[in-house]
């Protein structure tokens, strides 16, 4: 995990419009976006299709709750 | 000479590392306590303007600090508070500290003369530093009028065409230069708060305002400017336009007159160097004279190749340089003083300037 | 005024005028002090000059941060020195994108970003060293039923809810659960130090629970998803907290002092990110949070102990894990610890009070019609448990979340203000609860059909009519109308907190803008989204009110009839808990099903 991303507290949202034909497309889109963004379990938070596209929401979470997060380890007490 | 400032013409141009090298040199070379603060805000870890890394201020134990108490914990350097001085900056009251343990440390001092002054009074008298060395800030150089002597660090980053750069440096140091007045006017001006004109024969007619800022203030001094005027005093400002307007008032007279200004700082805080050399240059012609009581010398001129260039297309910075061989040339060619670029000789032709 | 009158000058460097000038002079002449504003776009040279003219004591500039802007100021501020007008003349500078860094570096005496108060501009001007007010000391604990005395304005409807509540006091007589049997065991561990009565105690205890937890007494197993934490995590989250706490400087969301207290409710499973969301939303001006336990939880009898992270929804009770976070809040945050539908109800309310926590929250109605427990079980343990909030002065709220089985707003209301009544009679201090949502008795009826305001107004106009009570709408506001989208989820959270702020109730709950989101844990970017959307509505509305259409007054009216008709139809059954099995408040046809959990466990004759 890059040192930024280890700084989140907990998700990483991805809103943006995508250029497509339908929200089959869209999810689609959105998938191949977070896996070349680096993460591999994204899930679609919000998508609405309308003519010129889609508007999406997509998340990866970071940590999830019982994780251990390095964000909330000071850099002088962790391992 | 004990109270050193160290100007930069912009940002980028080498200012905190000509501060760094001479305070490294100090601490290598001798025993001698270094006071360090800062008429600005230095010591921040990334540029706010270009969000390139800038390099921050590094001190020795046993050496001494005057920054805003708010900072103390910043950087790495470990600070016992001395003093609390009664000067306030936007980051709190400055304090005086020695360094207990080396380190970077972040610097916030007091930002206007008078108040310089004390703070920088008290490292030299009460905790005995041997030199205090004053780091600029971004387009200020006002409160340099108190410092014994400038070094000013350009380069690049001020504007990366090596002759427009040349001739800038030279119209600064040129100003700096103007030339120290007579004691008899001295003494006669010694008690002056405001703007006076002083006669044939002594008679002094004193003025309303300090500074020479207005068309409006040149227009009434106008009036007190009679035949027998043989000079005037400038205690405060005066403004590049302003001082045009006092040459056109006098016109012919000019010849044989004294223009006295209190520092040359005065002077260069109100135009662009190359147009306050005009005027200046205009004056001589005209046989008066332009003088100053105290000078600011001109120490050193360091010199910095490096400058962010801006790339449009991607709305970054990018680090560049211009031609170190011959920016040193033709600086040197064109300046009567010792330049100098820190990081590739160090600071040490600084130090034996500044008796080291 | 303490200090002496000062002469301002006011300056916009900048093409165009600044409302920030124009506020703060007000502000100085307000004080006591001259202040003189300048046109805009004057050049440095004539700013000076001015200030040297009117022989002022203070220069104040004002200039939006772009291109060169460094520079000017700079310059501006090396001329005025030059000119000899800083060792008398104190100078600031005001704008967008101003910091103190930037301010000293420009060589000002202050510097003055958004978010300014002219409070803080005239302390500058009248060289009173500005003290920020330490937000989160100055934030203080806010007890909403301070101001109610419980008074009946509907004698008729006291009157059965009198006969109810005493038949409730009369009916549990003699009877008790294994509930209330752990709850006095567990006070008894609290008054004990002797480690071999701890462990009769604890024995003891283990009896009255069932197997998976029977076996953590035994053997110290937890189920699946559960684990204890570290003593390497519990240091790090005293450092964590130890770093957060001093860097606090939180929010007020209220704009007037009319506007509810806002709760937030956490439960991620884990007591770290939980306490990491409590201090994002408290930074962000949430003055309350709601503690969410595992549904299993209230389906089980008796809680583990010790420092317990699960995987799943719900942060597991033991008192360790409310100490976590009880010791992780702002002294003024409100904290409420949920025991409205389990079968741990007296003990939840035991522990949340020796802890510490301000509230709880209990309702018989809704938890044995909507959470799953018994309704003879839930009845007895209420009472215990409405007894240990009035031992520990801890306020309680009785929920109506049978509404969004189905059950209509009515008969939701009258098992509510049975609680009520239940609860002032065994001297605690009850708070009303009704529901801000899409339900599905107005999906149904179309209440809800032009406007969500209606009928929302309708259900508080309506509790108004017959007591004199503290009302905190939930939970969250707005539920089942918000979306997976951030925009209108946050804004419908929003718009439902100002129109509970316009009927004047006491306190929010609000949700984050992941409300609607099922496909994992709630974000805490999500939770800032909903508290700055409702503190921006606050600030939208301050006294301004939302006005209802006149079916907010029929609904509400048929709301009170509705109530009373139920209520009658209680008094007529003559047994409260017979007639929550029979549907009297909310019938299998509405969506209640009596609750199961815990039938048949009532230990009688003792």
């Amino acid at each position: 995990m890059s040192k930024a991303l280890e700084k989140v507290m907990d998700a990483v949202d991805i809103e943006t419009f995508l250029v497509c034909d339908s929200e089959e497309e869209a999810r689609k889109i959105s998938m191949q976006m977070m896996n070349e963004l680096g993460f591999c379990n994204a899930s679609i938070v919000f998508i609405q299709y309308l003519g010129p596209g889609a508007r999406v929401r997509v998340r990866g979470y970071i940590y999830k709750p019982g994780e251990r997060y390095n964000w909330f380890y000071d850099e002088n007490n962790s391992q | 000479m004990r109270i050193i400032g160290v100007a930069g013409t912009a940002k980028n141009t080498g200012k905190t590392t000509t501060i760094s090298g001479l305070l490294r040199c100090v601490s290598q070379s001798s025993k001698t306590k270094v006071g360090l603060t800062s008429i600005g805000y230095d010591g921040e870890e990334i540029d706010n303007i270009t969000g390139l890394v800038k390099p921050r201020l590094f001190l020795n134990k046993g050496n001494v600090v005057a920054t805003a108490i708010t900072l103390i914990n910043v950087g790495s350097a470990e600070l016992k508070i001395i003093e609390e001085t009664d000067v306030f900056t936007p980051l709190g009251r400055v304090i005086i500290a020695e360094v207990k343990k080396d380190g970077l440390v972040v610097v916030a001092g007091p930002n206007k003369s008078l108040e310089l002054k004390i703070v920088v009074e008290a490292m030299l008298e009460e905790l005995g530093c041997e030199i205090v060395l004053v780091d600029g800030a971004l387009n200020r150089i006002a409160p340099m009028a108190i410092t014994d002597g400038l070094i000013i660090a350009t380069g690049a980053a001020r504007n990366p065409d090596v002759a427009e750069l040349v001739q800038e440096t030279r119209h600064i140091c040129d100003i700096l230069d103007l030339a120290e007045t007579e004691e008899s006017y001295k003494k006669i001006v010694s008690d002056i708060k405001t703007i006076a004109v002083i006669n044939k024969g002594g008679k002094i007619d004193t003025y309303r305002y300090s500074a020479l800022i207005h068309d409006d203030i040149v227009s009434e001094l106008r009036k007190i400017i009679t035949d027998d005027a043989r000079a005037v005093y400038i205690p405060a400002a005066v403004s590049q336009p302003a001082l045009e307007k006092l040459l056109e008032i006098l016109g012919a007279r000019l010849s044989g007159f004294t223009i006295l200004l209190h520092d040359p700082i005065k002077l260069l805080v109100s135009a662009s160097p190359e147009r306050i050399v005009r005027t200046i240059n205009k004056v001589e012609v005209l046989k008066g004279r332009i003088e100053v009581l105290k000078k600011v010398p001109v120490l050193a001129v360091t010199i910095n190749p490096f400058y962010p260039r801006y790339l449009f297309d991607k709305n970054i910075y990018e680090p560049a340089y211009v031609d170190e061989e011959l920016l040193r040339e033709e600086m040197q060619k064109a300046l009567p003083l010792p330049v100098v670029n820190i990081l590739k000789d160090g600071a040490d032709i600084l130090m034996k300037i500044l008796g080291f | 005024m303490t200090s002496q009158k000062k002469k301002v000058l006011l300056a916009p460097l900048d093409p165009v005028h600044d409302i920030g000038l124009k506020m703060i002079k007000r502000g100085l002449e307000l004080a006591g002090h001259d202040a003189i504003l300048l046109p805009p776009d004057y050049s440095p040279e004539e700013i000076i000059k001015a200030a040297i003219d009117n022989n002022v004591d203070v220069i104040l500039i004002s200039r939006t941060l772009g291109y060169r802007v460094a520079e000017i100021l700079g310059s501006f501020i090396d001329l005025a020195e030059a000119s000899g007008l800083r060792e008398r003349v104190k100078i600031g500078i005001g704008g967008m994108a101003i910091k103190p860094e930037l301010a000293a570096e420009l060589g000002f005496d202050a510097g003055f970003g958004p978010g300014t108060t002219v409070e803080e501009a005239i302390a500058f001007v009248e060289g009173r060293e500005y003290i920020e007010k330490d937000r989160g000391a100055r934030k203080t604990k806010k007890d909403i039923t301070e101001k109610y005395d419980y008074t009946f304005k509907n004698k008729r409807i006291e009157k059965l809810l009198n006969t109810i509540a005493d038949e409730i006091i009369e009916y549990v007589k003699g009877k008790t659960t294994p509930g209330i049997e752990r709850a006095k065991i567990r006070e008894k561990m609290f008054e004990s130090d002797d480690e071999a009565e701890l462990r009769q105690l604890r024995k003891e205890y283990a009896a009255f629970c069932d197997d998976i937890v029977k076996a953590y007494y035994a053997n110290g197993a937890l189920k699946e998803k559960t684990r204890q934490l570290t003593s390497e995590e519990l240091k790090a989250l005293k450092s964590y907290l130890e770093k957060v706490k001093t860097k606090m400087k939180p929010l007020n969301l209220q704009h007037i002092d009319t506007n509810p207290v806002v709760f937030i409710q956490y439960g991620t499973g884990c007591p770290f990110m939980d306490i990491a969301h409590i201090k994002t939303c408290e930074a962000w001006g949430a003055d309350g949070v709601v503690h969410f336990d595992p549904s299993w939880g209230a389906r089980t009898e008796g809680f583990y102990e010790g420092f317990i992270t699960h995987e799943e929804d719900g942060s597991v009770i033991t008192y360790e894990n409310l100490k976590l976070i009880k010791d992780a809040l702002m002294p003024s945050t409100l904290w409420q610890v949920r025991a409205h539908r389990g079968l741990n109800t007296p003990e939840t309310v035991l522990l949340a009070g020796k802890v510490g926590a301000d509230l709880t929250k209990i309702n018989i109605a809704y938890g044995s019609l909507g959470g799953g427990t018994d309704p003879e079980r839930l009845t007895v343990d209420a009472v215990a448990a409405i007894k240990y909030a009035a031992k520990f002065k801890m306020p309680f709220d009785v929920v109506t979340n049978e509404e969004l089985c189905g059950v209509p707003a009515h008969k939701a209301f009258a098992g509510m203000l049975i609680v009520t009544v239940l609860g002032l009679k065994l001297g605690a201090r009850p708070i009303l609860q009704p529901l801000f949502c899409y339900s599905p008795e107005v999906m149904i009826n179309g209440q809800m059909k032009d406007n969500y305001i209606d009928f929302n107004a309708a259900k508080i106009i309506a509790l108004k009519r017959i007591i004199n009570a503290p009302i905190w709408c939930g939970a969250p506001i707005g539920f089942l109308t918000q979306t997976e989208d951030r925009v209108q989820s946050s804004l419908s959270t929003a718009l439902h907190a100002s129109l509970a702020s316009s009927l004047e109730v006491d306190g929010i709950s609000i949700a984050s803008a992941d409300e609607a989101y099922s496909g994992g844990p709630i974000s805490a970017a999500a939770r800032v989204d909903t508290l700055r959307a409702t503190q921006s509505a606050f600030r939208f509305f301050g006294h301004a009110k939302i006005i209802p259409t006149e079916n907010s007054e029929v609904w509400a009216s048929q709301i009170v009839e509705g109530i009373e008709r139920t209520l009658e139809s209680v008094v007529k059954n003559g047994s409260f808990v017979d007639a929550l099995y029979k549907g009297l408040l909310g019938s299998r046809e509405e969506g209640a099903y009596p609750g199961r959990a815990g039938r048949g466990t009532v230990i009688k004759n003792i």
